[in-house]
């Protein structure tokens, strides 16, 4: 902006007062705040809040210009400003969440449409990087027969998601375990993958794959990593459920989408619920699975947390494969302990 | 011959490095000078482009009889040494060193850009320098650094540093400014180079900022850093002298001329002796009224 | 030869800017994609600008995404040459003189 009026100032959020006058700013706009903004900044003018736009991880979201204030430049400004933060910790590819209204906009400032619903339109600055994310899961297809997907977190790997696996597995000719491989839970995403894989070796149609930024990531599902549930919830299971109808699944050449049935967490249900409702569209089909039990309950990553959070690994073991316990008695899975024992989080 | 000797600085406007619309735009508000800047409007992130900005921006528009001076970071750093590097190359007029503590500062800059002449062939001295002066010891030092080069064309207070270190904030008056001011004008007076007041950086406070260009006006300052270029204008006015000041001048100059005509040694304007500083502020008077665009051009010396 | 050995960005997206993207290319040579405001009037100059950047750096080897807001010559020549700096990690730029 040419000596313009408008002045940038970052809002700290985590000071009560600030996070109210951005909660209150965006409400109009139909926006939240949710704690996993890292970081708002505010355009004003004459002191008033005019405009903002914020980040979480690799992601720009909670973009709102005062109607009366467009066609300032405003956004570019912010826009410009957040990505060159992005850019400098070294971050290849920047998102953008926002509403689908605003995409001429967007595109017309460097961002590039990775897929649009009716309430969410997720964009990227490198218009390379979800073409290319797709080319190498169309490297991995094979044409003919049944062919599953699941998606998993595993934090970490269970005889329940050992169950889930060798169900779809059965059910198949060939199957892909998507691995979320966003770093915000207790156990690190290569840990995950590596105990994942550890557990599933004699499974010879298995293949892990790395669910990168399109399969529940901070930009498609940034919901998912919040504690409990979210307005948005819904909206962003949805965003994660057509990115993978019309871009993932025909990429692999996916027929049949596996879930395990979840009666505890509303986050995993809502999201479960809306692939039941979005996959017969696409000609996929959608398989619940019933959850293992031991012990009178059902078997879960979280009642395994809760184990060791209560200094009792030892009866872990009746719940993971072998290869999960070994690897939480070893020394790597030290500091993982030592992390889940002084943590609430949900994951 | 008069206007070719004094040389106006009564506007510096900044122009930072990060914005390239400010840079496109910065000769059609008509400041004196223009300082672009590499160091405090530079976020950490954006130096190297900004220096890259700069410097393909001084080697490709034709910013005409405008000053250009680029202000660098501290030269104790290495984003201040690859300013240098780059900067010197690209030939501004002025390099303006920020947060100048001491004689030893200017030398060491000195000494870095001369190297540089000499490795790119061009004549020792051909960058002119700039000191702003931050903090208490700038100030106290500001008689050794005044002296300390045949570069140096002025120095610069630099209020928001220096009212920090001082314990206090800016004020209307500029009480907590007087001491510094007086010590860094009367520096630069003693030696003869430019000194420039700092900026006044509420830019939607008009009368305040007014009352603060008259203020520095009378205590003798060339001219002031501004932030924007809506107080280019304001500052030019006052810094325009009187019709009557203007008068004199001329009668100052005509004096001159017949003394001259009369081959008379005794230079007298109303029965006064016209001596050495009357000169000096006749020309001055006239370099001004001739920048307001107030004489009818060419006559008197101009 | 210069090589993008990672992706990187310079300028911003405000007016008279220009934002510069360039990344690794592996074995698809140059590719510049252009965006412009003016790319009309100024399309075939603006590529030529960012052509002989490269050149200089002698990257034979990335894609280059140009979004531009109706920046100078000399802005787009800075953008990009601090876009190449970055995305090659060159810290000693040779400065010329004229």
């Amino acid at each position: 902006m040419l000596y313009g009026e408008i002045e940038l100032r970052d809002i700290p959020l985590n000071i009560p007062k600030y996070y109210q006058q951005v909660e209150t700013f965006l409400k109009p706009f139909g926006l939240t705040v949710d704690r996993l903004l890292e970081r708002y900044l505010g355009a004003y003018y004459n002191d008033e809040l005019v405009g903002g736009a914020g980040y979480g991880g690799d992601v720009i979201k909670c973009v709102a210009i005062d109607p009366r204030m467009r066609g300032e430049g405003i956004v570019n400004t912010l826009i410009s400003r957040l990505l060159s933060e992005l850019i400098a910790k070294g971050l290849a590819n920047i998102f953008l969440f926002t509403k689908p209204a605003n995409r001429v906009m967007f595109e017309d400032l460097a961002f590039h449409t990775i897929i649009c619903t009716d309430d969410v339109l997720l964009m990227e600055t490198d218009a390379k990087s979800y073409p290319r994310y797709l080319d190498s899961l169309s490297a991995l297809r094979t044409d003919g027969g049944s062919c599953g997907a699941i998606v998993m977190n595993a934090n970490p790997f269970t005889l329940g998601h050992r169950y889930l696996i060798e169900q779809a597995s059965d059910a198949c000719d060939r199957l892909f375990v998507l691995v979320v491989e966003e770093d915000r839970s207790l156990f690190p995403a290569a840990i995950r993958k590596k105990l994942i894989q550890a557990g599933t070796a004699d499974l010879k149609n298995v293949s892990l794959i790395d669910g990168g930024s399109y399969v529940i990531s901070g930009a498609t599902f940034p919901t998912y990593f919040l504690k409990t549930a979210h307005v948005a919830t819904r909206a962003h299971a949805r965003l994660d459920a057509m990115l993978f109808c019309t871009g993932i699944a025909p990429a692999l050449g996916v027929t049949d989408r596996f879930v395990g049935e979840e009666p505890l967490d509303v986050t995993t249900a809502t999201y479960n619920s809306v692939m039941a409702e979005t996959l017969p569209a696409y000609n996929i089909q959608f398989h619940c699975i019933n959850r293992l039990e031991k012990q009178g309950a059902p078997v879960s990553a979280s009642r395994v947390r809760a184990l060791i959070k209560q200094d009792k690994l030892v009866d872990t073991a009746a719940l993971l494969p072998p290869t999960t316990y070994q690897f939480l008695c070893s020394d790597e899975a030290k500091p993982i302990i030592a992390k889940i024992k002084n943590s609430d989080s949900r994951h | 011959m008069v206007a070719e000797k004094i040389k106006l600085r009564r506007t510096m406007m900044y122009v930072s490095g990060s914005s390239p619309a400010n840079i496109a735009q910065a000769t059609i508000y008509g400041a004196d000078s223009l300082m672009f800047d590499l160091e405090d409007s530079v976020s950490v992130n954006e130096k190297d482009a900004a220096r890259f900005v700069i410097y393909h921006a001084l080697k490709t528009i034709d910013f005409g009889d405008t000053e250009t001076v680029v202000r660098i970071n501290a030269i104790n750093t290495e984003t201040g040494r690859q300013d240098l590097e780059a900067i010197v190359r690209a030939k501004p007029d002025v390099i303006r060193l920020p947060k100048t503590s001491c004689a030893q500062d200017v030398w060491d800059a000195e000494a870095m850009i001369a190297k540089i002449e000499r490795n790119i062939g061009f004549e020792e001295g051909t960058i002119k320098l700039m000191a702003a002066l931050e903090d208490p010891s700038g100030i106290l030092n500001a008689r050794e650094i005044a002296k300390s080069s045949k570069r140096l064309i002025g120095m610069a207070i630099g209020a928001e540093d220096f009212v920090t270190s001082m314990k206090t904030t800016r004020s209307p008056l500029g009480v907590e400014l007087a001491t510094a001011r007086g010590l860094l004008l009367m520096a630069c007076r003693e030696v003869g180079i430019y000194a420039l007041d700092t900026v006044y950086s509420d830019i939607n406070n008009d009368e305040g900022f007014l009352e603060e260009v008259k203020l520095i006006k009378q205590l003798g300052f060339d001219g002031k850093s501004c932030i924007h270029p809506r107080q280019i204008k304001p500052i030019h006015q006052v810094f325009t002298p009187t019709i009557k000041e203007i008068d004199y001048a001329i009668r100052t100059f005509g004096a001159i001329q017949e003394a001259e005509e009369k081959h008379s040694g005794v230079i007298a304007l109303n029965g006064k002796m016209i001596d050495l500083p009357m000169v000096e502020r006749a020309r001055r008077v006239i370099r001004l009224a001739d920048a307001a665009g107030i004489l009818d051009g060419g006559a008197y010396g101009c | 030869m210069c090589q993008i050995t990672k992706k990187s960005y310079a300028g911003s997206l405000e007016s008279s800017d220009v934002l510069v993207q360039i990344s690794p290319n592996p074995g698809k040579g140059l590719e510049i994609d252009l965006k412009s405001t003016v790319k009309r009037q100024f399309g075939n100059a603006i590529l030529a600008t960012v052509n002989d950047v490269l050149r200089e750096f002698d990257i034979t080897e990335a894609f280059v995404s140009i979004d531009d807001k109706g920046a100078l010559d000399c802005t787009i020549r800075a953008r990009v040459s601090a876009a190449v700096c970055r995305a090659a990690a060159l810290t000693d730029y040779h400065w010329k003189v004229g």
